[in-house]
């Protein structure tokens, strides 16, 4: 085995690494030159994060699968699908960021390099196959938002902090014992070998075992914000800016999943051990109180943090469906669906962000009237929850169809019927945001300016939601040979 | 032809969204493109007469890969078609589009969203009853949802917020249902389309449990009784056009989605289930019609009213427990009967109740008395359609109600007397409305208004001419109907 290959197979994170120390370095050393301006900062990690996409294009067409490193690294399509997702999240984030620091103009630097370190650990995290590498790529995607979370430097964003620190050091505490079980019952960190070991005699049925799949779930459950880890969620989202919360709710919840289904798919499936009942109890959940939580929610971002936790237990179902015939199709329709909802998510937040800076406030009532003085981004904001929502013609709705067919497929028809019962009183506060904003107010705001480049990416993302949700074939076919790539077939 | 049809509302929402800017331009282009989506629906059905000869395969068939040809695993396609169970409904369809539009030209508020809406509304059900993949069937059927609400919760009036978020909570909760069928029905027969021959022994569960479920989303949206609660309170807070369009076109979707996938389908299934249509079909006329008798809001009454007419649907359906084959035709024909004529006899009376509200400002029944004198020409509107709606021959709600009772007394023989009585409580309270409303003496405050102008007369002449012209000649329809049934029926005779 070379190392040399095993960097190779790392390229894009290498990239970005690279980005983010030149922007860090540029940063400090910019006074000398006495820039002003430091959105050039921004056309940095763009140019780093194409040129990054650039590599992932070429792996993608190169010679895969192949593993590196020592087995801790494993490069295939599914991996590849999960950075360019990433990298597309991140490019998007800094879009946001960029209108964001222009209103709260500090912390330009620090900002972008953190964002891209903890893409960097998306990215790794989605090609890990070794427990230890796991843990480590998972701390890389945290670690960094905490800070993120924490640096709007008031009282409620540094509470934020806090309370995220103190549940990520939890759920990782909780993750590692998981792995260190596993390790004490198998004797390997390799996720390839885990499950022959298991079934070779080493603890298969042992209390251990279960223990060990339980507190990953609780570890993983937090990364993916599903109910019963999800407390910290509404908090940490209504005190956090908001480019950290688009971030934190696509990128860090793609991360989670990719490595629940990789994991899983590798190392339990053949495990004679129902971890899938749980994960659907999970599902169910968190759907459940993600939804009826958001009822009652007056602040958007609350809202909407309600919103991604419900939309954690529908993208469960397709985990829960791993140990089935139907495995291909889960894994293919979370992938879908991950992606579908990421953009879309951004394109909320994106839009939340720009009306809520024009009003001075994220209280869904004083959104009223946004759609006669800005209709257009009024048009969009609604396109974009009428996709959360999951109702055509948008991405959303072609999501819930893939994954709760895979549901169906795998013979959980209930929990398909759960899955849409949720969206129905999802429908409740989506469509409560939707009627205030085309509702008419008495103080009509005046026409929100938003910037060229934010206005092109709102109208690229809300084609791309129109478009996948008339044509879903041409993001399935590519979910589905990244699918192929866990499972084999 | 069938995505001309389907797509230019769409288009005209576009154009209107993008271009237009002056509301007398956006109402003109809107009225434009509903009377050419009327004129695609009747060429459609003239066109469907001359192909289809007897034979009961889908015409002007479109078919494009969509999905399959990017997942052969997901066999969803773009398939559009038409039979002679969805060309009436097409006609339907393409009428009250240009009705209802027409109704609307008074709108003053928000009028370009109102016209883009209202648009978009119109492709979506227009793409329900052309749509022969369930995938595609059930996207139409979405669509339909956020237009709709915009429309009750933004124009409408009272408590217009509350009976929106009703109406689409009632319909999204039956689409959950509606989903889970066809993706039941797609694990078992590995397709998605309609006209397919099936092997019933392939159903992974038993064929009368996915009957049910897909029966869920339907009846919901028709609406029968215990699940019709949503539809008086959108009826009374919708704006008049948007009632005409939910009366005329949206509920048949519902009765369109029984009669096409739950009897198409699943005969066997229906056959069975005969008692159970005839028990909430003859509760629906029942308790539909006695509630209508003490509402005073004009349009909670026809709400109301529709809610008994649509029991007549689940009655007609019914007749298929009959021995007789001839019985269960006559029932069958009868039901899509009665839901093609509903929707132009309640079209009307909604329209001519928004006649009157334009005028009165209000629907309360005490407050209107003797209008015929000072209105004549809405009045006769209103009297053809309330005589058209209790059955009377010559109009076409006698013709469906005939059809289906020849069904009912077959196979349900001196049980058939409970849903009579529903026709005689009918009667009783469409004479008795109009007996209110237009007869007596004239208030001395409505003797400034006027009567209907040129753009409410056509409107109503159009629907009033469909009704007799089907209740003289009802064979135009009920040969389309026919040859359907009679072909679904001989498998299972």
């Amino acid at each position: 085995m070379n190392v040399d290959d095993g960097i190779k197979l790392l390229a894009p994170e290498m990239v970005l690494v690279a980005t983010a120390l030149v922007v860090i370095l540029c940063d400090a050393f910019d006074g000398v030159m006495r820039v002003k301006n430091k959105n050039y900062l921004i056309v940095i990690a763009l140019i780093g994060i194409i040129v990054a996409v650039l590599t992932v294009a070429l792996l993608w067409n190169g010679d895969i699968p192949q593993s590196g490193l020592l087995g801790s690294v494993m490069l295939d399509k599914f991996a590849l699908f999960f950075k360019s997702l990433a990298l597309g999240i991140c490019a998007i984030t800094l879009i946001i960021l960029k209108d964001w620091v222009a209103v709260k103009n500090k912390y330009h630097g620090e900002y972008i390099a953190l964002l891209l370190l903890s893409t960097v650990g998306v990215m790794v995290i989605s090609s890990a196959t070794e427990l230890i590498s796991i843990y480590v790529a998972i701390e890389l995607v945290t670690l960094p938002l905490i800070a993120l979370v924490a640096l709007g430097k008031d009282t409620r964003s540094a509470e934020s902090g806090i309370k995220f620190l103190i549940l990520s050091a939890l759920s990782s505490g909780s993750l590692l014992y998981g792995f260190v079980l596993l390790y004490a019952i198998t004797g390997t960190t390799y996720t390839a070998e885990l499950s022959n070991q298991i079934i070779n005699g080493f603890g298969e049925n042992s209390l251990a075992l279960l223990m060990a799949i339980s507190f990953i779930i609780a570890g993983f459950g937090f990364k993916v914000s599903a109910v019963p880890f999800q407390m910290w969620v509404p908090d940490v989202y209504e005190g956090s800016p908001i480019p950290v919360v688009a971030f934190l709710s696509t990128a860090s919840k793609a991360a989670g999943f990719a490595i629940f289904l990789r994991l899983f798919q590798t190392s339990f499936t053949q495990v004679d051990v129902d971890w899938w009942m749980l994960i659907a109890i999970i599902s169910v959940a968190s759907m459940t109180i993600g939804n009826i939580g958001a009822i009652a929610q007056s602040n958007i971002k609350r809202l909407l943090g309600y919103s991604t936790i419900a939309h954690a237990g529908y993208i469960l179902v397709g985990v829960t469906v791993l140990v089935s015939p139907a495995a291909t199709l889960g894994v293919q329709s979370v992938l879908f669906y991950i992606a579908g909802y990421a953009f879309t998510n951004l394109t909320a937040f994106m839009c939340v962000m720009t009306i809520s800076h024009k009003t001075k406030s994220e209280n869904i009532d004083d959104f009223a009237g946004i759609s006669t003085s800005s209709p257009w981004l009024a048009a969009i904001l609604v396109l974009s929850f009428v996709s959360l929502l999951g109702l055509p013609p948008t991405v959303g709705l072609m999501g819930k169809i893939f994954l709760f067919n895979a549901a169906v497929q795998a013979d959980l028809a209930w929990l398909a019927l759960v899955g849409f019962l949720n969206s129905v009183v999802s429908a409740y506060y989506y469509l409560k945001v939707i009627r205030v904003v085309y509702s008419t107010s008495e103080v009509a705001p005046s026409t929100i300016k938003t910037s060229l480049v934010s206005m092109a990416t709102l109208c690229v993302l809300s084609i791309g939601i129109i478009l996948l949700g008339i044509l879903p074939g041409m993001l399935l076919a590519v979910a589905d040979s990244a699918a192929h790539a866990i499972i084999g077939g | 032809m069938l995505s001309a049809f389907v797509f230019i509302p769409l288009i005209g929402a576009l154009v209107i969204l993008v271009l237009l800017r002056s509301s007398l331009l956006i109402r003109s282009f809107a009225l434009l493109t509903s009377l050419v989506h009327l004129l695609l629906a009747i060429s459609i059905f003239v066109i469907f007469q001359q192909q289809h000869s007897g034979s009961t395969d889908p015409v002007m068939v479109e078919k494009l890969g969509w999905i399959k040809s990017a997942i052969p695993s997901f066999p969803a396609e773009y398939f559009l078609g038409l039979d002679g169970l969805s060309a009436p409904l097409v006609l339907l369809c393409g009428l009250l589009g240009f009705i209802s539009v027409c109704a609307s030209w008074r709108i003053e508020k928000r009028v370009k969203l109102y016209f883009v809406l209202i648009l978009v509304l119109l492709t979506a059900v227009s793409g329900v009853f052309v749509a022969l993949d369930l995938v595609l069937f059930f996207i139409f059927w979405e669509l339909e949802l956020i237009p709709m609400y915009l429309l009750i919760a933004l124009w409408g009036t009272g408590r217009a917020h509350y009976s929106a978020m009703k109406f689409l909570i009632f319909t999204a909760f039956g689409s959950a249902f509606l989903f889970v069928g066809i993706m039941l029905f797609f694990v078992s027969f590995g397709t998605f389309s309609m006209v397919e021959e099936l092997d019933m022994s392939l159903l992974v569960v038993p064929a009368q449990l996915i009957f049910y479920i897909l029966l869920v989303g339907f009846v919901i949206k028709l609406p029968i009784w215990p699940l019709h609660t949503w539809l008086p309170d959108a009826h009374t807070d919708a704006p008049t056009p948007i009632s005409v369009l939910l009366a005329g076109i949206l509920l048949k979707m519902g009765g369109y989605g029984i009669l096409r996938i739950n009897i198409g389908l699943f005969p066997d299934a229906a056959k069975a289930a005969s008692s159970f249509f005839f028990i909430i079909g003859v509760i629906g006329i029942l308790y539909g019609a006695m509630i209508v008798l003490r509402q005073t809001d004009l349009k909670r009454l026809i709400a109301y009213s529709s809610v008994s007419h649509m029991g007549f649907v689940m009655l007609g359906i019914s007749a298929m427990g009959s021995d007789s084959m001839d019985a269960a035709l006559h029932g069958l024909t009868g039901s899509a009967m009665q839901m093609f004529t509903h929707g132009t006899i309640t079209g009307l009376l909604f329209f001519m109740v928004g006649v009157i509200y334009d005028r009165t400002h209000t629907r309360h029944i005490p407050d209107l008395k003797g209008l015929s004198h000072q209105i004549p020409v809405a009045s006769v509107g209103l009297v053809i359609a309330g005589l058209a709606s209790l059955g009377l021959p010559m109009t076409s709600g006698f013709v469906s109600e005939l059809l289906v009772f020849l069904g009912v007394f077959n196979a349900w023989g001196f049980l058939a007397v409970l849903p009579i009585l529903g026709i005689v409580i009918t009667a009783g309270y469409i004479l008795w409305m109009i007996q209110r409303i237009l007869f007596g003496e004239s208030l001395a405050r409505y003797n400034t208004i006027a009567d209907t102008d040129f753009a409410e007369f056509l409107p109503m002449m159009l629907l009033i001419v469909a009704i007799m012209v089907i209740g003289i000649y009802p064979a135009i329809l009920t040969d389309v109907f026919k040859v359907e049934f009679l072909s679904l029926l001989n498998g299972l005779f």
